[in-house]
């Protein structure tokens, strides 16, 4: 079988339509067929791996499911490669195929628990023969007493809590369920998948459909799948949110997609078919993910408007879009060997997780791009900040990532094809005063990131403090300072990105992270700071940092004087800040006292040059 | 436009036409190739929000 393998392939025309967002159903088409390609290889892997395990009872288990299965394909192949591209089946999947490969890599029998994870392919199975009306009897696993058919519903039994496995047996005349003492029987009709005779403990699955201008979306809400819900804190519909919160909140964001984003509308009509709603994350900060291994869902809270929820649909759909891609063909060699700056992270993120970001948030530009032209238009000054700043931001990324080493010839290819993106359009009109704000609050990040991870070398910063101590006071000479990368995932500095949108008095649209601090509320520099006096935010930085060694102050000092045109570098990362502070902190060491912040800075800044090409 | 060039063997082999069952005459190296780099990406575990195994989970990027 391996000579005359057909491979699945991506053409330049096709590169080019994704990373325009100029999706068709061709396309969409593709990538799902890819993920039918990878998740059956995933099976055909694990199938070996339980081979190799010489477990007589395993293998038999999991041979019968295959079978099953591959007996279906047969007279309902719809049925199986639908369930098959599932993120329920995928996400299973991968999970099996690493865990037994690090299982062999150690040497060790397999645990019960991942034997009867394995065994969930027996309840993919069973799902297929009750969606084709096939008659089978088959021991199924459970879950703390609940078995569960990814799509159709699940069934709790509370005799069986302690139980792993139920037997289920289904004819033409229903579905009897046996789990130790307990017996259920149930109806389902055919192919529908919808519970006709409920049975005690009983839940179908949570579905929402909405339509607008004749394009509709179906999905399913999942708040229970034993696998996919670890994909975050999984909020269940039966406390505090209710489906209708879902499909009303669903309904409004798809109103937006289909009128002014009809082609993405579309490509996730096509594509997306899960949702899993997660609880917020701490301090009621909101949550979205995707995984690769888990195509067509999105994981997140409960949105807080019809912008966000579109906002988020668009930029997990993107990091899917780009996962199916690299299922069929690598973007990149030797992951993780580079590290870069990413504009929406606090950590150094790795190359191909650079372009991961880069191509969600470069969906999400496109579409804070058509919302500015969009007529009429809902809250003008938030589209045009948003789009100038992840314009700002991924056109940062894709310069830094246009000098990695580590692309392949494809993966410079879409990289090439994405950067043609940002560039800007007639059509593009950002006020000023937009672009000022997304400009500031792209340099804030930079700061902040350039705070967290790059450490100065000590002896540099040991010679500068020397001469900042000297009498006379040398000019600097341009010098190059040496920086050592020590990732550091969260930070502990202060996000200011929502009270830099926020107008003084009023409400911030932008929620920060949950993986930073919020702003909480803001220090006198930091008000000033919103209300435009210049004059007392850098008093009130400059006095913060002459008491302790402050790096919040000082990121707020770098802002005001960018403001006041005392810097007027557009690249944050010339500022070098770290080198700053660091040199104030060895000053402060050897005289007890700490300096002048801005002069300090000023005369720093002459070592490396305003607008030269001093080093990153 | 034209076809790219991704690479001989590297990209993922098409098996939408094949039964499952039937998958098990192929040639591990041809599946290895295709899966390890996506399992390799995996053991980037550090973005994982829940413990687990299973990665190539973008969270809040």
């Amino acid at each position: 079988m391996s000579s005359g393998q057909r491979f699945h392939r991506l053409t330049e025309a096709e590169l080019t339509a994704i990373a325009e967002g100029n999706y068709n159903d061709k396309i969409i088409g593709h990538l799902k067929a890819a993920q039918y390609s990878r998740n059956a290889l995933l099976v055909e892997t694990l199938r070996r791996g339980v081979r190799a395990s010489g477990d007589p009872q395993l293998i038999h288990v999991i041979e019968s499911a295959i079978q099953l299965l591959s007996g279906l394909q047969t007279s309902h192949p719809g049925i199986v490669t639908k369930l098959l591209i599932t993120p329920h089946f995928g996400f299973w999947a991968a999970d099996c195929v690493l865990e037994l490969q690090r299982a062999a890599s150690r040497g060790q029998v397999l645990s019960a628990e991942l034997r009867l994870a394995l065994c969930r392919i027996v309840t993919f199975a069973a799902t297929a023969a009750l969606m084709a009306d096939r008659p089978f009897d088959l021991t199924l696993p459970v879950n703390d007493g609940t078995l569960h058919l990814p799509g159709i519903g699940r069934l709790h039994i509370a005799e069986a809590e302690n139980l792993d496995y139920a037997r289920v047996t289904s004819d033409r005349t229903g579905c009897e369920i046996v789990a130790g003492p307990a017996r259920r029987r149930m109806s389902f009709p055919r192919l529908g998948g919808e519970v006709v005779r409920h049975a005690a403990g009983w839940t179908p699955a949570a579905k929402v459909r909405t339509s607008s201008c004749g394009v509709a979306i179906n999905l399913l809400i999942d708040d229970s799948d034993p696998f996919l819900s670890r994909l975050g804190p999984t909020a269940t519909l039966a406390s505090g949110q209710s489906l209708e919160d879902w499909r009303s909140a669903l309904r409004r964001s798809w109103r937006i997609l289909v009128r002014y984003h009809e082609p993405v509308a579309r490509a996730l009509s096509a594509g997306l078919t899960t949702l899993i709603p997660l609880q917020t994350g701490l301090g009621g900060h909101p949550i979205s993910m995707a995984s690769g291994w888990a195509w067509g869902a999105v994981a997140l809270t409960l949105p807080a408007d019809p912008l966000v929820f579109t906002e988020t649909l668009i930029h997990e759909f993107q990091h899917l879009v780009l996962a199916a891609i690299e299922d069929i063909v690598p973007l990149t060699v030797n992951h993780g060997d580079e590290l870069h700056y990413s504009p929406w992270r606090n950590d150094p993120r790795p190359t191909l997780n650079v372009l991961q970001g880069s191509f969600a948030f470069l969906g999400v530009m496109s579409f804070w791009r058509r919302q500015c032209a969009a007529r009429p238009v809902v809250g003008k000054r938030r589209a045009e900040i948003e789009f100038a700043l992840q314009r700002h931001n991924v056109t940062d990324a894709l310069t830094i990532l246009s000098g990695s080493t580590e692309f392949t010839t494809t993966g410079r290819f879409f990289l090439r094809a994405m950067r043609a993106q940002v560039l800007a359009r007639p059509g593009d009109q950002v006020s000023p005063a937009a672009e000022k704000i997304a400009s500031e609050i792209a340099s804030e990040h930079h700061l902040r990131w350039r705070l967290a991870n790059l450490r100065p070398d000590n002896r540099i910063v040991n010679i500068l403090a020397d001469a900042w101590l000297a009498n006379p006071r040398p000019a600097l000479d341009r010098m190059d300072v040496p920086t050592e990368l020590l990732p550091s995932p969260i930070s502990g500095l202060v996000d200011r990105s929502s009270m830099l949108v926020k107008r003084p008095g009023g409400v911030s649209y932008r929620t920060p992270r949950s993986a930073t601090r919020d702003a909480g509320l803001p220090s006198s520099g930091d008000l000033a700071l919103m209300h435009g006096d210049l004059r007392q935010a850098r008093g009130a930085y400059l006095r913060r940092i002459a008491k302790a060694t402050d790096p919040d102050a000082w990121i707020g000092l770098l802002l005001v004087l960018r403001r006041l045109g005392v810097i007027n570098d557009s690249q944050p990362g010339r500022q070098r800040i770290e080198v700053a502070v660091a040199v104030a902190e060895r000053i402060r060491i050897v005289t007890g006292r700490l300096p002048d912040a801005q002069a300090l800075f000023l005369w720093l800044r002459s070592s490396w040059g305003e607008g030269s090409a001093a080093p990153d | 436009m034209a076809e790219l060039d991704h690479g001989a063997g590297i990209s993922l082999p098409d098996v939408t036409g094949s039964p499952l069952t039937n998958l098990a005459r192929l040639n591990s190296a041809v599946i290895d190739t295709a899966l390890l780099r996506l399992l390799t990406q995996s053991s980037e575990d550090d973005r994982r929000p829940c413990g687990g195994s299973t990665s190539r989970v973008w969270q809040n990027y």
